[in-house]
């Protein structure tokens, strides 16, 4: 048996029977070409990639531009890296400082309502050229619409929304565009003022050329093979936070927020939630081979990290994961918000279950992930119901750092299948290959946002792929099983009620939500909370609890619609367009 | 493997066609061992004597040096190239220093399994896991059934984080010598890194039984406690404290610590975190561990106290981690850089 058939037939043997036997109630199919969508991402060289800034990929974002109850989806684009053009006789190009050639990018697709995409970048002025990393879609100006917050090596750019679904770089006005290399950002009321302040997680500085770690001329080994060197060894850049000022502008509040109290930590996924149930938001970091930060919120916007002591920081062992994306939701269905963090290959990705009280166990061998999951390297991450039963499944987008980790194929590979875990039992399945020709793709992958697509109320994925086009995974699913709520504050700085939580009281359960601007990996997802009914007709309560902790409660919910709520009034029907 | 330098001894131990090694001298002044094929050159005898001597007294870099003169005075001679890198390797555990003469011995006699054994595992100690995989896989083809050679490519497997392909070794070896409890306890901890714990139940409770190594029974503690099965791993966890060395019964007071503050049994552990900060003060572990007990138990100050120590531990071990980066990324400079665009 040659090597290759000896290693497919290792990996063959570690294929979960229950996957194999049990085939799962959801599937997707990767639907991005019929659905409009043909772009090509771009993050350096495709095949090569000498700089971590290569490597690190892009995120996207689901959210609804204009207002018409769609989900509109943009792509982050990063371009390539050149030499400059302008070099000296005898110079050689790998001695200089290469820059961004500014020929990536960002794209933005309108979609028609039933999940038919048509590329609208053009005339949405939203196609800036920025060596882009995340984005996050909320609305700190309070104007009632969608704006954009994109990350980049670089300052970070604003696009602020007319309403319409035009886009004008309003970064200068303002004053949020953060000169560090940003990953993700999360928007949220830190200090219960009603307006979104935002928290920024800022990797390294990849000062090429001037910094010698990062020379294109020096190969960090993995593996015992050359790659690309960092994050370790080189600079951490400072996580930043920014004040709204009431009025849509902001104050650079990094040094007084406590923020920067702590050595900087090469950060990469950022989510922001209630970690203790005091009533203000946290904010939980996943750091890239250092200790994940858990900043807890004294309610006026000033933070202490807690990772150490809540259990957050590190793996049960204790190790720093080099952490990427972070997932959150109520896995166990308890009422409290449980963690993810995904992490490079050899290495878990991390589930934390909250134990309430600010204190949280890492829980990842109680499900059986596997080597497979095991020799992944994962990125994006969230917990969601895909198939509206009611408790929350879990997705991870996977795809090396290192083409040349292909050397180590087919145990290692740089293409990588995205994995789907089903809960049933109270544990998490690995139904992957199982779960339709949507999770059949390898590939590099990246970023992801989650959301209702195609207006069925199930839970679709757009995955974005290093130097691919993006995977648009179509659920299957009928969705006649699930509710779709929309939470809107009719005055105020807080329009789309970001951070607010509800609960929703389902045949005997709990199912808790949360509306959060920012997560997984750089990416933003729908901010309308998915409830799965399990079949149930009805909620028997619906208990929504707003930013500032008013509540409103309703009984004898009729399920399966989608209902839109606006604080102090009824739920109504949203009327299928 | 936190600690391997053992299992090539033990490796050499078991090997079938080496006789049981001389236990390693206490001190530097123990006698040089007779080399039982040594030249029958008087002075070179009396050099190799000279030479082991200097490794003795700690001069490793002389020794081996003068090992070498030793050798290149008489190319061709096998027994003397094996005897040096045996007395290295199992008297001496220098693998670094043992890996040449053993390779010298490989290639004046490549069909020997006891030097092909030899070569693989002073190779895998001393760093070059894949040459060491090529020989034992080498090994593997012509001596199929040798059990030991199985294990050990396992081992350079493992050490290269293929861990699908040191599972088959291990396996094939377990086969071959069912009864080898350290293989079965590098087993486990192989299946441990593949997230298999079930199967790592399995070995390290095997390892136990044959009494194949002394973390066998901590490790069998944490596996069980991973997967939830809380009574069997303490009932394991809690016998584990009064056995094996200083370090083995450390390692079972942290899990066992480790296991009570996870379930809410944060009373229970603090004295266990306590005593192992302080025998082992520069755990930041141990610290980490006691701190979460202590805010458990609503004792704050102190739990601040000991996540700062754990914290100042861990970002000294991550300086000392970026300034061994960097050391090679600057030995890649001052070589001229990498080849290639």
């Amino acid at each position: 048996m040659n090597a290759l058939c000896f290693a497919l037939a290792l990996l063959q043997e570690t294929t979960p029977p229950v996957a194999a036997a049990s085939p799962p109630p959801f599937t997707f199919v990767d639907e991005a070409a019929a659905r409009g969508v043909t772009w090509v991402n771009h993050c350096g060289d495709p095949q090569n990639k000498r700089y971590l800034l290569e490597c690190i990929g892009c995120g996207c974002a689901l959210f609804d531009k204009e207002g018409d109850g769609d989900l509109d989806l943009f792509l982050v684009d990063a371009g390539t890296l050149a030499p400059p053009t302008d070099l000296p006789p005898g110079v050689d190009p790998l001695d200089v400082d290469w820059k961004p050639k500014k020929d990536g990018t960002c794209r933005l697709y309108e979609n028609d309502g039933s999940g038919r995409f048509t590329d609208v970048t053009e005339s949405s002025g939203a196609g800036i050229h920025v060596f882009g990393q995340g984005v996050t879609a909320a609305d700190p100006d309070g104007d009632g619409d969608l704006d954009l917050y994109v990350t980049c090596w670089g300052p970070n750019r604003f696009l602020r929304n007319d309403g319409s679904g035009k886009f004008v770089d309003a970064t200068r006005d303002v004053a949020i565009g953060d000169p560090h290399w940003s990953v993700g950002a999360a928007f949220f009321d830190a200090d219960g003022d009603d307006d979104l302040d935002l928290y920024v997680g800022n990797y390294l500085a990849m000062a090429i050329a001037r910094d010698p770690k990062c020379w294109r001329k020096v190969d960090c080994p993995f593996l015992d093979v050359p790659a690309a060197c960092g994050p370790k060894g080189m600079v951490p850049e400072p996580d930043s936070f920014f004040r709204n000022k009431g009025d849509g502008t902001f104050r650079d509040m990094s040094d007084k927020a406590g923020i920067r109290d702590h050595d900087p930590r090469y950060a990469l996924g950022v989510t922001a939630f209630d970690h203790d149930q005091d009533g203000d938001i946290d904010v939980y970091v996943g750091n890239d081979s250092r200790a994940n930060s858990l900043w807890d919120n004294d309610g006026r916007g000033r933070f202490s990290d807690l990772a150490d002591l809540a259990g957050v920081a590190v793996s049960r062992d204790g190790v720093a994961q080099a952490s990427m994306g972070v997932a959150c939701g109520d896995l166990d269905s308890d009422g409290l918000f449980d963690l993810a963090v995904t992490n490079f290959s050899h290495d878990d990705n991390t589930i934390y279950r909250n134990e309430g009280g600010g204190s949280f166990v890492d829980v990842t061998a109680r499900f059986p992930f596997g080597p497979k999951a095991y020799l992944s390297l994962g990125w994006a991450t969230e917990f969601v119901d895909f198939d509206d039963d009611g408790d929350l499944d879990f997705f991870v987008a996977n795809g090396h750092v290192y083409p040349q980790a292909d050397v180590r194929a087919p145990e290692l590979t740089y293409r990588q299948q995205n994995r789907i875990y089903q809960q049933a039992k109270k544990t998490l399945l690995d139904v992957t290959d199982a779960a339709g020709s949507g999770f059949a793709r390898r590939a590099s992958f990246r970023g992801a946002a989650f959301g209702d697509l195609d207006g069925d109320r199930d839970v679709d994925v757009v995955v974005m792929a290093m130097d691919e086009v993006p995977s648009v995974l179509i659920n299957q699913g009928s969705g006649k099983d699930a509710l779709l709520l929309e939470l809107r504050q009719p005055t105020g700085m807080n329009r789309f009620a970001i951070g607010a939580r509800a609960v929703a009281q389902v045949g005997g359960r709990k199912l808790a939500r949360q509306v959060r601007a920012g997560g997984s990996f750089a990416s933003s997802s729908d901010l309308r909370m998915h409830f799965g009914l399990g079949g149930a007709a009805v909620l028997e309560k619906l208990t929504v609890t707003w930013p500032d902790g008013t509540q409103q409660e309703f009984v004898d919910v009729a399920g399966a619609r989608t209902l839109r709520l606006e604080k102090g009034g009824t739920l109504e029907e949203v009327a299928k367009r | 493997m936190s600690s391997t330098w053992w299992l090539a001894f033990v490796m050499l131990q078991d090997a079938p066609s080496v006789p049981p090694p001389a236990p390693a001298p206490a001190t530097p002044q123990a006698a040089p061992q007779a080399a039982p094929a040594a030249p029958d050159n008087a002075a070179l005898f009396a050099r190799w004597e000279a030479a082991q001597k200097l490794h003795l007294a700690g001069d490793f870099v002389a020794a081996r040096a003068a090992m070498a003169e030793v050798l290149a005075a008489d190319p061709a001679n096998f027994e003397l190239a094996k005897t040096m890198a045996r007395w290295l390797a199992e008297v001496r555990s220098d693998f670094v220093g043992a890996e040449p003469f053993a390779r010298r011995a490989c290639e004046l006699k490549p069909g020997t399994l006891d030097v092909i054994n030899l070569f693989g595992s002073s190779l895998t100690m001393s760093g070059k896991v894949v040459e060491a995989e090529a020989v034992f896989r080498a090994g593997c083809d012509r001596f199929p059934n040798e059990a030991q050679l199985w294990f050990g490519l396992g081992v350079a497997r493992g050490q290269q984080k293929k861990y699908l392909e040191a599972r088959a070794a291990y396996e094939r070896s377990l086969e071959l010598a069912p009864d080898n409890g350290l293989c079965h306890f590098t087993s486990g901890e192989n299946h441990t890194n593949l997230r298999d714990y079930a199967a790592a139940e399995r070995e390290f409770a095997n390892a136990v039984k044959l009494k194949g190594h002394e973390d066998a029974l901590w490790r069998l503690g944490d596996v069980l406690a991973r997967q939830g099965k809380d009574e069997a791993a303490e009932k394991v966890l809690r016998p584990a404290l009064t056995q094996g060395s200083k370090l083995a019964r450390f390692q079972a007071a942290l899990h066992l610590g480790m296991f009570l503050v996870e379930r809410d049994r944060s009373a229970e552990a603090l004295p266990l975190m306590t005593q192992a900060t302080d025998e082992r003060p520069t755990s930041r572990e141990a610290w980490r561990w006691l701190a979460r007990a202590q805010r458990a138990l609503g004792r704050s100050e102190a739990a601040a106290r000991s996540i700062k120590k754990s914290q100042e531990l861990r970002i000294e071990e991550d300086k000392l981690e970026e300034e061994r980066l960097l050391g090679l990324i600057k030995a890649q400079l001052e070589g001229g850089g990498k080849q290639g665009g």
